[in-house]
């Protein structure tokens, strides 16, 4: 018997280290009160910086009223649902110009593509596209007329998104900012990013080469917390039962990104993880797990 | 009956062509991909004429013909389009500043077929595009703007004169058409760069039949190219599409017009509905049909 506890004692832990190596239970409901977006309720301001680079095509003004068409009437379409769901919610849009004059900002991105730029070695690829978005936001605030040296409380990360975020959360006066980054890919298809919303070393923000509302909807919905109930190549984890999911809420923004707007909906369980509700039926708990997401699926997070 | 086998030899390398540039032919995915997505809302149809020297020069009677043409195969869609409850509105504009460009191809039709087919001449045939879309630009009165956006103001390749038209006609789609004086035994008919996600999307087309523009349109727009040729119709057996859909406009683009229509498979690789029907699944592939 002594013999046979510390066998039964190393197989348990080789047990359960092996079932945290392979499907990690996570309340994806912790990444909702992180970084900068948090509950998606109350004052918000969606701010888009539109981008040109070699990589994509130059920003002209069909392109660029389409694309405010379509972030208004993804930002219309959250509102509506919110108001639905007795959600006290103001989210106000706005785009980066400077003197009134719309300048698209000039930046390469740190490979051909944004997908190829987001999937060069992980961590390389984040710290790279966050010295990108860095060096908009600089531009931004430069162009806004302001210095980047402005002070930030403490706690807060120093860096000209942060900066960038504090500013803009002055002037429009609201709790949180979704930063968007646009490039203008008419033709071409590539990706579409969230950056750093779980994490509490970079401000988070998006980076569209779409202008589907859709696809904006589903993005800012991502950033204060809601878990993508599709696979994807970009993410490093995914959620285990996206099958069960998919047949829950097939209308789901977060499962369905082909459709209009107008046929999707927020399900209950993205409308828990955006902190629209409290409580969640049990039997949708099992889409907390989380597993390393399947590299070798076509099915990337592009726009087919 | 010379003409008549010049003009089968083209148009089987234009099916070739096709096959080489999907390897599959379930192409709904196309539907979305390059400059021309769902065939719904405003499109814009624009076309370029120019002369090359292995075809005859236009004739203002060969333009006029050859613009009937289109509009009749826009007005065929857009009834069908009104006729299963589709929002379409076309437009449809060609270059007037000079009636036609003078821009030699850059090599014989048939070998650009060919070469297409392989995928060796996509590269000049481009360049040769973006060559005629420059002189287009260089000529091009441009919109005067009066809002502080960015517009194109001297497009120097075709994917910049599409941008070009995008803007000033404020339309998502547009069908850029370079037309070419077809005769009977000198014909081409290719939709270049329709699955690419590099270069951009537009026709090349000698045809002035309006059928064949129905079909190049729908093509662009995401439609199976269904059409096979038979050699001599006795003995071939036919492919699952000219069996079940044989009126579609994909299967049978040399029939008149009145008699074609545009199937619930067509309908939906162009974005019409959004479910194949039972059986039309085989339609994907395509292939010889058995009973």
């Amino acid at each position: 018997m002594r013999k046979f506890i510390p066998i039964l004692l190393v197989s348990i832990i080789v047990l359960a280290l092996s079932s945290c190596f392979l499907a990690k239970r996570v309340d994806t409901r912790w990444a909702m009160n992180r970084n900068e977006c948090k509950k998606l309720k109350g004052e918000v301001l969606v701010y888009t910086i539109f981008v040109d680079s070699k990589t994509s095509k130059p920003w002209v003004g069909y392109d660029i009223q389409s694309a405010v068409d379509s972030v208004q009437y993804a930002v219309d379409w959250i509102k509506e649902k919110a108001n639905a769901e007795g959600v006290p919610l103001n989210i106000q849009f706005d785009y980066y110009q400077s003197n009134k004059k719309f300048v698209p900002l000039k930046k390469e991105l740190p490979d051909k593509s944004l997908y190829k730029s987001f999937t060069l070695e992980v961590k390389d690829g984040t710290d790279k596209i966050n010295k990108w978005a860095n060096a908009l936001a600089k531009k931004v605030m430069v162009g806004m007329g302001s210095s980047a040296t402005e002070k930030l409380p403490p706690g807060i990360p120093k860096s000209n998104l942060s900066k960038l975020v504090s500013k803009l959360k002055k002037k429009y006066q609201v709790d949180c900012v979704v930063l968007l980054f646009m490039m203008n890919n008419y033709y071409i298809q590539d990706a579409y990013v969230t950056c750093n919303y779980g994490s509490d070393d970079e401000i988070e923000y998006g980076i569209n080469s779409y202008k589907d509302p859709s696809i904006i909807a589903q993005q800012i919905i991502t950033l204060f917390g809601a878990s993508p109930l599709q696979p994807s190549s970009l993410s490093k984890m995914q959620v285990q039962y996206l099958g069960f999911a998919q047949k829950e809420f097939p209308k789901d923004i977060m499962v369905d990104y082909k459709d209009p707007l107008s046929v999707l909906e927020i399900g209950a369980y993205t409308r828990y993880l955006i902190g629209w509700t409290n409580k969640i039926d049990p039997e949708y708990e099992k889409l907390f797990i989380m597993v390393k997401s399947n590299k070798n699926h076509k099915q990337i997070k592009m726009y087919k | 009956m010379r003409n008549f086998y010049s003009i089968y030899l083209l148009i089987l390398l234009l099916s070739l062509s096709s096959c080489a540039t999907y390897k599959d032919t379930d192409n709904r995915w196309a539907m979305n991909a390059n400059v021309c997505k769902k065939l719904r809302g405003d499109v814009l149809v624009y076309a370029v004429f120019v002369d090359i020297k292995e075809l005859p020069n236009w004739e203002q009677k060969d333009v006029n013909r050859t613009i009937d043409s289109l509009k009749i195969a826009m007005d065929w869609i857009k009834e069908k389009a009104t006729k299963e409850e589709i929002p379409l509105n076309f437009r449809f504009e060609y270059f007037k500043k000079q009636q036609t460009i003078d821009k030699n191809f850059p090599e014989k039709l048939s070998n650009a077929l060919y070469n297409i087919n392989n995928g060796l001449g996509l590269d000049k045939i481009n360049k040769w595009s973006d060559n005629v879309s420059k002189l287009v630009g260089n000529m091009y009165d441009t919109k005067v703007w009066t809002d502080s956006f960015p517009h194109v103001t001297k497009p120097n390749n075709t994917e910049r004169l599409i941008a070009l038209l995008r803007d000033e006609y404020h339309t998502e789609n547009v069908v850029l058409f370079f037309m070419l004086n077809g005769e009977r035994s000198k014909q081409i008919s290719v939709s270049m760069n329709r699955a690419s996600n590099e270069n951009i999307e537009y026709e090349i087309n000698s045809f002035n039949y309006a059928s064949i523009f129905a079909f190049e349109i729908l093509n662009l727009f995401g439609a199976a190219n269904l059409y096979t040729p038979e050699v001599s119709g006795k003995g071939k057996s036919k492919t699952y599409a000219q069996y079940s859909i044989p009126n579609d406009v994909m299967v049978n683009p040399f029939s008149s017009l009145t008699e074609l229509e545009i199937s619930g498979f067509t309908q939906y690789m162009i974005g019409w509905n959004s479910e194949v029907k039972d059986g039309y699944e085989k339609l994907f592939r395509n292939r010889k049909y058995k009973k």
